[in-house]
């Protein structure tokens, strides 16, 4: 302990003495007392304790660090020791503002140490008088020497001559002893050896911050009751109420709390005359905050918004740093701030957060369905546009054949072209309110078109399946072929008379199924004015039925080679 | 010669019949005729006829209020129909013949032919029956009866017990709750077209499924459905759509 104090006289009180060596200062005035010319920096740094004995005896004043203030209840509780030296056996003692008002030795904490003065002798009287300083009671470490040093009188004026006031005290030195020891300095005149006609005591103790109550948030009222208690005095310019423990019950220790108490006003016993005094160190499970100076000039500690676990927090005096108290409390979490809970919570958090883009997607699908669905609707009203668009040139070209059969008498050949006529008309009506028909069908309605217009111009015709093809089962968009076959007809076999040649087939190939129709005509590609209709009509609706089919496409090619004209549709997939 | 009565509300039309019968000698004695429903009731209470040629559409009343307002079924009957939308599914629904307008001697022929037949050994006209319960409670959508013709036989299953139909060309198959299957000899799309309003739905261009018996909709693959009694059936392409909206609202 010893070797530390140097270091911690330079640490803290560099500013107001010079590092000393020396345990025993009688030979220099320290500082303070040189240039203080109304006491100023005295009650700055310093607090002061006077005892005198008799109403004219000598005044005998001890000064000491003013940082922290001990309650002497609790030094004489946590060492006995002190006790066996008695400051005030009987007589008048005074106590200045803020200084310690035990009656026995006065505790110090820190390497200021104590400084010793005595009113009543200056340098005229002091021959009258000695002093000397004794360790332990026995240990004479200073001898009976004369007082030497003198200092301009701070406050209190003892006078040695009633006739006129004393300007200087006597100035005895600045003593400091390892912790556990006392230093009891005497006086005595030197005509009546036998009288020590003052004296006082300083005990060099170990002290460490303690722990007295602890206020949650909640408790805020009892913690103001309680400080109120302890500092309202002060107010009316006396010391703190000495007893302002004794008087309440507010105090409470605990260790364990809720997880909203989660600010904690740690309340401590001494009396802390800085901030930079009380430091601490908060523990956590992991983790730990690192000394810390305090927030407040005050006896307490407010530990804000701390998360549930368990901690340990130190406490120190810088005066002793190597005395740490620790006190262990536990913050228990709230349901919802253990690890099951957070788990909980974020799981739900996150679920909701899938649920509610879940439900958003599955919004914008719907929307988007409608959206394809009416599309959809659109482009099938346009198809059934397109479907039911019958050429009325050939409707009528066929009746007025019919009508030449009639003239020409033959009932028979007129009856059976009708009845042909009447079933194109009722097949294609049929299936122009279907998207889809069969290949049946489809080949029937071409069937009986191609018997009426071969009544017309006597072509030959052919149309061949190939035999894998179920042809009640397999369907093609209705009445797709009619404008293909339409125009071969009309531009391919129709000049061509019986020597034209019209073939229609319906092919297997892999997956797809292929359709041509073929003519032997003179071609209609250059021919762009008249074939336009027709198939500008087949082209859009291939590119509606496209937009509707999924995976499966139609494509349509026309070509010409070796005098025949060639059309070939493409049903991509459709055998799947 | 089997007698019938002709009833058409245009003269014209029953002057065709009877020409056509007369011309292509047709054994058919016609014993009466009606240009509209309540005077066709009283010629065939008054003869009791073998055959009607009976027109569906007619202002008034029409062909089935005549049948409905008839006490008996025995008599064969040919409908005679100018367009066949019109009530047309349910004579299909029976597998009763009927004639389109302007008329094919040769399909005219093919159905007296089949009357005469009929006529020889004398019974119940059962499809007449069936046609007669479908047409009165035709509103109450329950489960109708669907006349299946093969060569031998004309057997009459509830909708709700064929669990699926699937074509052979110009044949199809129907496959009974009861694990018999029978075979038509017509094509699956004209069956489509009668059962569509039963709930059920073209997956396939080669099947026809009642939607009751549809466990589950598979995607693998191009998906198939899978059928109660772990049958599966294929999806097509061009259908998978149509019967995912058909299930989805069936759900709903």
């Amino acid at each position: 302990m010893y070797r530390y104090i140097p270091f911690l006289s330079l640490l803290f009180f560099s500013c107001i003495c010079k590092a000393q060596n020396e345990k025993i200062n009688i030979r220099t005035v320290n500082h303070i007392f040189l240039t203080d010319s109304h006491g100023d920096s005295i009650r700055k740094y310093l607090n002061s304790t006077y005892y005198r004995q008799g109403p004219k005896g000598l005044l005998i004043a001890a000064y000491y660090s003013n940082k922290l203030q001990v309650s002497p209840d609790e030094v004489e509780n946590q060492a006995p020791k002190i006790k066996e030296y008695t400051n005030r056996p009987n007589g008048t003692y005074e106590v200045s503002a803020d200084s310690y008002a035990g009656q026995y030795a006065i505790p110090i904490l820190d390497t200021l140490g104590v400084i010793v003065t005595v009113n009543g002798i200056n340098p005229e009287n002091a021959h009258q008088y000695e002093f000397r300083v004794l360790e332990n009671k026995t240990e004479e470490i200073v001898g009976w020497s004369t007082p030497a040093l003198f200092v301009p009188i701070y406050m209190m004026s003892r006078i040695a001559d009633p006739a006129k006031e004393d300007k200087v005290s006597a100035y005895l030195g600045q003593f400091k002893a390892k912790q556990g020891n006392a230093l009891t300095i005497q006086i005595r005149e030197r005509a009546n050896p036998a009288v020590i006609t003052a004296s006082l005591s300083a005990y060099w103790l170990t002290w460490k911050p303690r722990v007295v109550g602890i206020f949650t948030f909640s408790e805020l009222p009892d913690f103001l009751t309680v400080f109120h208690n302890q500092w309202g005095n002060q107010i009316l310019g006396n010391s703190y109420n000495r007893n302002w423990r004794a008087k309440t019950r507010l105090l409470r220790i605990k260790h364990a709390f809720n997880h909203d108490d989660n600010n904690l006003i740690f309340y401590l016993d001494d009396i802390i005359g800085s901030k930079n005094i009380t430091q601490f160190n908060l523990l956590s499970d992991k983790d730990s905050t690192g000394w810390k100076g305090n927030n407040f000039d005050f006896n307490l500690v407010w530990l804000k918004n701390l998360s549930p676990g368990n901690y340990t927090l130190k406490l120190r005096y810088s005066l002793q740093p190597e005395q740490i108290t620790s006190y262990k409390f536990s913050i228990n979490a709230a349901w919802y701030q253990t690890i099951w809970a957070k788990l909980g919570l974020s799981v739900l958090f996150l679920s909701t957060i899938g649920f509610i883009v879940l439900i958003w997607q599955s919004r914008k699908q719907s929307q988007r369905l409608k959206a394809q669905l009416s599309s959809k609707q659109m482009v099938q009203t346009e198809l059934k546009s397109i479907r039911s668009q019958f050429n009325p040139h050939f409707v009528f070209n066929a009746l007025s054949s019919i009508q030449g059969l009639i003239t020409k008498n033959d009932s028979e050949n007129a009856s059976k072209y009708l009845r042909e006529f009447s079933t194109l008309m009722r097949e294609s009506l049929r299936a122009s309110n279907h998207e889809f028909v069969s290949i049946l069908t489809e080949t029937k309605i071409l069937e009986n078109y191609l018997k009426l217009e071969q009544l017309r111009f006597g072509f030959l015709y052919h149309i061949a399946i190939d035999p894998a093809l179920d042809i009640n089962a397999i369907e093609i968009p209705s009445l797709f072929l009619q404008p293909m076959v339409e125009n071969a007809v009309k531009h391919g076999v129709s000049t061509l008379q019986e020597a034209g040649i019209l073939h229609i087939s319906f092919k297997e190939v892999n997956n797809d199924m292929i359709v041509c129709v073929k003519d032997n005509g003179k071609g209609f590609i250059s021919n762009t004015n008249s074939t336009g209709f027709g198939l500008q009509l087949s082209k859009e609706r291939i590119n509606l039925l496209n937009q509707t089919l999924n995976n499966q496409q139609i494509s349509l090619s026309i070509t010409r080679a070796d005098d025949e004209t060639q059309v070939s549709i493409q049903f991509k997939n459709w055998l799947l | 010669m089997i007698r019938a009565v002709i009833v058409d509300d245009e003269r014209n039309n029953i002057d065709t019949i009877a020409g056509m019968l007369l011309k292509y000698n047709m054994p058919v004695n016609i014993v009466g005729v009606a240009t509209n429903a309540d005077e066709g009731i009283e010629q065939i209470l008054a003869t009791e006829p073998d055959l009607l040629f009976l027109d569906i559409q007619m202002p008034g009343k029409d062909g089935f209020d005549l049948l409905r307002a008839l006490p008996h079924s025995q008599f064969e009957i040919i409908f005679v129909t100018a367009f066949d939308q019109y009530g047309i599914s349910a004579v299909k629904f029976s597998a009763i013949d009927y004639l389109l307008k302007p008329l094919d001697p040769n399909e005219l022929q093919e159905a007296i032919n089949k009357v005469t037949a009929k006529v020889k050994n004398k019974r119940e006209n059962v499809q007449l029956q069936n046609l007669m319960e479908l047409i009165r409670d035709k509103d109450a959508k329950k489960e109708h009866k669907l006349a299946l013709a093969s060569t031998k036989e004309i057997r009459f299953v509830p909708t709700g017990e064929i669990i699926r139909c699937e074509s052979s060309n110009a044949y199809t198959e129907f496959f009974l709750v009861n694990g018999e299957s029978i075979v038509v000899s017509r094509p699956i799309f004209e069956y489509e077209e009668l059962l569509i309003g039963y709930d059920f739905i073209r997956c396939h261009q080669s099947h026809l499924v009642n939607m009751k018996f549809i466990k589950s909709l598979i995607k693998e693959d191009a998906g198939y459905l899978l059928l109660q009694n772990d049958t599966r059936i294929p999806l097509s392409r061009s259908k998978k759509e149509n019967v995912l909206q058909a299930l989805n609202t069936i759900k709903k």
